[in-house]
């Protein structure tokens, strides 16, 4: 048998030598040119060239509102993001057994094959620094960080042991909002308003909203379109100033000059259109036309000036500054409307406890505070209107943090601060279709890991999916050759939070 | 070299054929050869001596495929007992050909018709017992089979429980029997028993077959049946055999718990301690039945278009559904809208949004014929509710949005004893700062006209 594969190697090793670099070439042109004749015989069909004129309101407006495959649940969706992953371990996850052990060395078993971001050799464990208390008839653990939203826990549905694989900031953001953490992917919002388009015409579909001095670390692609048509990118509004720039008229056009230069546009674009018939042109025409109408929509929704104080007072909005609270409020008037997508970022959660700023009992409690007033005020205003019958509201950061002290290149640090942590972190989800007052999943009795429900990123963004109304296993995009999904080839609904 | 006898017992399939093609032809030749003639005899000889060698092996081989191969005697007693007969026969026909025969008559004729009549019955039921008693049946259509009496064999149970009453149902009986069916059976029934074990019954699990007992009492944790699916995939005693069905990882832990429970066939699965979320996947599966199921069939473009034309947001509640969701968002202020217009698709409609259209209390009326409508949003309009007890004509409405209305308390009243509907929101109206308690507790629905605070905390004010 030896002497027989010997045989067959050398004799491959024969057939590859005879093939040359030209036999490579002569092959490449006659087969491609067998590849070009394949569209040319195409063409020749009578009914070809039909389908490129037989325009869907898609082709016209891209943004058009669609029907979802199923009966959705919800709507629309705000995802308030809180950039820097705040500690479940001072605000959710209850951990009494974490108190006995605040200073102790954590057991070495627990490191073994673990990497952190900063955490080298053995750290301390440390206690929760806040205090707990359970709240609702839910019974929900929340910490007097958030005394607000501690009054409003019958509303939610916790995920106790939701689990990520990316330690660091940039791609954990990544794939939280995109599903990979790599660039590339669509986000989360881009899916939706490519899948369900938006229904009011006078407004962006997708719209994003950041607080906190500073945007993600993972930048724009966060709100990307990815591979998807650009028109399904989150349109970012700043808080102050002009919400989008240069959305006003220049000085000295008035509005009925720059309709008129619009129609006059269209016009030439219509005859373009009659002579060539690409449906690109009628898609353009039609974008002028809606961002004509734009023009006079987003200033107006933008501004909170209008609301009433006590609304002001529930948010507890900074007028004319760029707050969270501000943001809060913005969301709820952009779903209003009919906004598909709203997303929130708050940067400033990265508690390592290098500085004031990131200590726990500190700059923590701060950025708690500058929360927790506005989410709960949200979660309220929009159940006084309704409106939390048809809108998801999901929060959460893009990881957890340790039950372990920060030991930043294993010394002592000066503030009480935790390291990225990939296992095990708290998000809540509210809204149509969400089980009220509930929790689901449980962490080990130092809030290490997931021991009960357990889940992924895939899986809560199936879960945003299915109450949108997708099957999250067929909302597909074909690109590079194969079709994509948001889950790639994962994700299970959690079925566990739904009603 | 035992093998070897499990070898020739494999070669069965193969080595019947040879007698079936010498004894047909055999008997082709005997109606070949004129009448009287005997032409052919030496050959026919010939093939009947060489068809009787093929038969014999064939037996033999036969033989020991059946005491091999686990298969009971009542599934194969017929092909068995034939191919014996079918030998015997051949033998005895060839001697009467060799010592009696001097030429072809019709005696001769009869008995080689005779003999390839249960030459064929044998190989009939020799490919019953490979390729299975529906072989032939299965590709007839249905209405054939009917009138052919021919009834389909049960189906394997599908296992189905009751959300309220799960815990009485026997364990066994309702719920391990058929994932057993499901993933067992066709190795391991009556008919066929490989390794000679049998798990259709409580009685056959128990004797357990050639390697021993498959549920063991003392450890039940132990027992074979669930330790064998617990090996790797790739393990050669893993069961089921790794290119068949697998089952779940739930209907594993089902199985698991019966054994922990003691495998017992009597016991309940609430006895059994079994949780409901491990039989969650049997409980029929909930409908949402939140917008009403109709037999309507979808609408058009054609029907659709004005609409459209006119502003409207017209689209199906979801993509396969008849039923439209219409919404007036992108109207411009105060725009008038027409119901007269909607007759025609107004048992379409299911979710209706015409808040900010110009609205007197007119629309009550205009909105009985909604008969499907389920949500209906009529927010920010200058209707103050009176006639809104028309409402009550609409038997699937849940939802009802009257938000920055001027709805008067004393109007809404009428819609306390609705019974659809679920919620009421009348947020920033009249009625929402006139009602109270006495009057909130009179309706079914729930309430919402907002008037939510956070107070005021010590520590909203506090910088760290």
């Amino acid at each position: 048998m030896k002497g027989l594969d010997k045989l067959l190697s050398e004799l491959e090793l024969q057939q590859l030598q005879k093939q040359t670099r030209r036999h490579f070439l002569m092959d490449c042109v006659s087969k491609m040119g067998g590849l070009a004749l394949f569209p040319l015989l195409n063409a020749c069909q009578p009914d070809s060239g039909k389908h490129s004129l037989n325009l869907s309101e898609r082709d016209l407006n891209p943004l058009a509102s669609l029907a979802p495959p199923f009966i959705p649940k919800v709507k629309s969706v705000i995802y308030l993001h809180m950039a820097g992953a705040p500690s479940q371990l001072e605000l959710f996850d209850y951990k009494p057994e974490l108190v006995k052990y605040n200073n102790q060395p954590c057991p070495e078993s627990m490191l073994e094959g673990r990497k952190f971001a900063f955490i080298r050799g053995v750290p301390n464990l440390l206690g929760p620094v806040a205090k707990f208390q359970q709240h609702g008839q839910s019974g929900a653990w929340v910490s007097d960080f958030l005394p607000h939203f501690s009054k409003i826990v019958d509303e939610v549905a916790f995920l106790k042991a939701v689990h990520t694989d990316q330690f660091n900031h940039g791609p954990a953001q990544l794939f939280m909002h995109t599903g990979s953490p790599r660039l590339g992917r669509p986000s989360l919002g881009s899916w939706v308003t490519y899948g369900l388009g938006t229904e009011n015409q006078n407004l962006p579909g997708f719209v994003v909203l950041t607080s906190g001095g500073k945007t993600p670390d993972a930048g724009k692609s966060v709100w990307g379109s990815g591979f998807l048509p650009s028109v399904y990118q989150g349109v970012q509004c700043r808080s102050k100033g002009d919400p989008v720039l240069y959305l006003n008229d220049p000085e000295g056009i008035n509005r009925s000059l720059k309709g008129k230069i619009i129609n006059a546009i269209n016009q030439v674009n219509k005859e373009e259109f009659a002579a060539v018939g690409d449906p690109e042109i009628l898609a353009r025409i039609n974008q002028y036309e809606m961002a004509y109408r734009m023009q006079l929509d987003v200033p107006e929704i933008m501004n909170i000036n209008d609301e009433p104080d006590y609304i002001h007072e529930l948010y507890g909005t900074l007028p004319g500054e760029e707050a969270f609270a501000n943001n809060c409020l913005l969301a709820r008037k952009l779903v209003e409307k009919g906004v598909r997508f709203v997303q929130l970022y708050d940067w400033g959660w990265d508690s390592h406890g290098t500085e004031k700023d990131t200590a726990l009992d500190l700059g923590f409690r701060n950025k708690c505070r500058e929360i927790d007033r506005p989410m709960s005020a949200l979660i309220l205003d929009l159940k006084q209107r309704g409106l939390l019958e048809d809108t998801l509201v999901v929060w959460g950061g893009e990881f957890g943090r340790t039950p372990m002290q920060e030991n930043r290149e294993g010394k002592t640090m000066g503030f009480k601060g935790r390291d990225h942590h990939v296992d095990a972190f708290t998000m809540w989800m509210a809204g149509g279709g969400i089980k009220k007052g509930t929790s689901f999943g449980k962490t080990d009795d130092l809030g290490f890991s997931g021991i009960e429900g357990r889940v992924s990123v895939h899986d809560i963004h199936a879960t945003i999916l299915h109450l949108l109304g997708f099957d999250h296993e067929k909302f597909t995009y074909d690109f590079q050759g194969r079709p994509f999904r948001l889950t790639d080839v994962e994700g299970e609904i959690i079925k566990e939070i739904l009603v | 070299m035992d093998f070897i006898f499990s070898l020739f017992g494999r070669f069965h399939p193969v080595l019947v054929h040879l007698p079936i093609g010498f004894l047909i032809l055999g008997s082709i030749l005997v109606f070949y050869a004129k009448k009287e003639g005997e032409e052919f005899l030496p050959a026919i000889r010939i093939a009947f001596f060489w068809g009787t060698i093929a038969a014999l092996f064939s037996v033999a081989s036969g033989i020991i495929l059946y005491l091999r191969e686990g298969y009971s005697f009542n599934t194969v007693s017929k092909h068995l007992i034939l191919g014996l007969l079918t030998t015997l026969l051949s033998l005895g026909f060839y001697l009467y050909l060799k010592d009696k025969v001097k030429f072809i008559d019709s005696k001769v004729r009869g008995m080689s018709i005779g003999l390839v009549f249960i030459l064929m019955l044998t190989g009939h039921f020799g490919g019953e017992l490979t390729h299975g008693s529906e072989y032939f049946t299965e590709v007839i259509p249905d209405r054939f089979q009917g009138l052919l009496g021919i009834s389909k064999s049960a189906e394997v149970s599908k296992i189905s429980l009751d959300e309220q009453h799960w815990g009485e149902a026997i364990f066994y009986q309702d719920v391990i029997h058929p994932i057993l069916s499901q993933n067992c059976n066709s190795c391991h029934n009556e008919k066929n028993r490989k390794g000679e074990l049998v798990l259709s019954s409580p009685e056959m699990m128990e004797k357990g077959g050639k390697s021993g007992r498959v549920l063991d009492h003392r450890s039940p944790l132990e027992s074979t049946l669930l330790a064998r699916m617990l090996l790797p995939l790739e393990d050669k005693e893993h069961m089921p055999p790794k290119d068949k069905r697998q089952p779940s990882k739930q209907e594993v832990a089902l199985i698991h718990k019966w054994l922990e429970s003691g495998a017992s066939f009597e016991l309940s699965l609430a006895k059994a301690g079994v949780e409901k979320e491990m039989i969650h996947m049997y409980f029929p599966e909930e409908k949402d039945v939140f917008f009403p199921e109709t037999a309507l069939s979808q609408l058009s473009e054609d029907i659709l278009m004005p609409f459209r034309k006119s502003g409207l947001l017209v689209a199906p509640i979801s993509q396969e559904s008849p039923l439209l969701k219409i919404n007036a968002i992108n109207f411009s202020a105060n725009q008038k809208l027409k119901f007269k217009d909607f007759q025609a698709i107004a048992s379409h409609i299911a979710y209706l949004d015409i808040s900010g259209t110009d609205q007197d209390d007119t629309v009550w009326n205009d909105l009985m014929v909604f008969e499907n409508l389920t949500v209906l949003k009529i927010n920010r309009v200058n209707i103050e509710g009176k006639g809104i007890e028309a409402l009550h004509q609409l038997k699937n409405l849940k939802r009802l949005y009257l938000n920055y209305s001027d709805l008067q308390l004393s109007n809404l009243l009428a819609l306390a004893d609705h019974p659809s509907l679920e919620g009421i929101f009348f947020y920033a109206t009249p009625a929402s700062k006139d009602i109270n308690s006495d009057e909130i507790a009179r309706f079914l629905a729930r309430l919402e006209y907002g008037g939510y605070e956070l107070p005021v905390l010590s520590s909203d004010t506090v910088v760290y």
